[in-house]
């Protein structure tokens, strides 16, 4: 089993943790697609609790993440105030270009990509639990 | 930092072809939008994004093409992807963004489409 975490405070931080995964990856096995969309998962679940919540200010996201036999688990833990990103509803991805509006496919591409999404508030926290299986 | 975005741009007949190279993420969008804003404002062009070097795009790069596609439309100028790896063409495609910005194989199909 793999194991790896970091807080992070902000954008730069999420990049930092970006570069880790990149030289982690390897290693662990993983493929390039998949590190792709373990990397999308994150910067989009940590870009809503940094941009929509006050995590990334005072208060640290934890993110870790581990590897065993061929699922990865990635736990997003948030000191913000309660925010449930699987209650998010999808965007309508079918609107015409005039139509379209920013917004929402984040945590779109998070469930798209993800096998399980979970969600609950503990200690005061947000806390995500992603379950992706590695497809090689 | 070890990841950084590139933005060079180059012409093509009338058609200008601006090379992404890198990430486009929630760090690097705004870099991309201040470009445009800059260099595309009014599009006096039809633009190519050539992401032949594009590693990864996220939901905020997303949104920098889907309001470059709604100016250069706006203009009725034409806008098209090129050269997406295809992890990258498979965010436009789950976004239905390949609905508005076709999405070339190369530079060149672009160009000549």
């Amino acid at each position: 089993m793999c194991e790896y975490s970091q807080k992070i405070k902000s954008l730069e931080g999420l990049q930092a943790l970006g570069d880790e995964l990149d030289r982690l990856a390897p290693v662990w096995g993983i493929s390039k697609k998949d590190l792709f969309e373990i990397n999308l998962i994150i910067e989009e679940v940590c870009t809503n609790y940094i941009e929509h919540g006050e995590g990334g200010g005072k208060n640290c996201i934890g993110v870790s993440i581990t590897l065993a036999g061929s699922v990865v688990l990635i736990t997003i833990r948030d000191q913000g105030p309660r925010f449930d990103p699987t209650a998010v509803a999808d965007p309508e991805l079918d609107l015409p270009m005039e139509e379209r509006r920013e917004g929402g496919l984040g945590l779109y591409f998070v469930k798209h990509f993800a096998d399980k999404v979970l969600y609950s508030r503990q200690d005061n926290s947000n806390v995500l639990t992603i379950e992706k299986t590695l497809k090689g | 930092m070890e990841k950084v975005m590139d933005i060079s741009v180059s012409h093509r007949g009338e058609t200008i072809v601006v090379m992404v190279d890198g990430r486009l993420d929630s760090t690097t969008s705004a870099q991309l939008e201040l470009w445009v804003e800059e260099n595309l404002s009014p599009p006096d062009a039809d633009v190519v994004m050539d992401f032949s070097r594009l590693d990864y795009i996220s939901s905020a790069g997303l949104r920098v093409m889907l309001n470059l596609s709604k100016l250069i439309a706006g203009h009725s100028r034409k806008f098209f992807v090129a050269g997406a790896q295809d992890h990258v063409r498979e965010v436009f495609e789950i976004s239905g963004f390949d609905s508005f910005i076709p999405l070339c194989d190369s530079v060149e199909e672009a160009v000549s489409g």
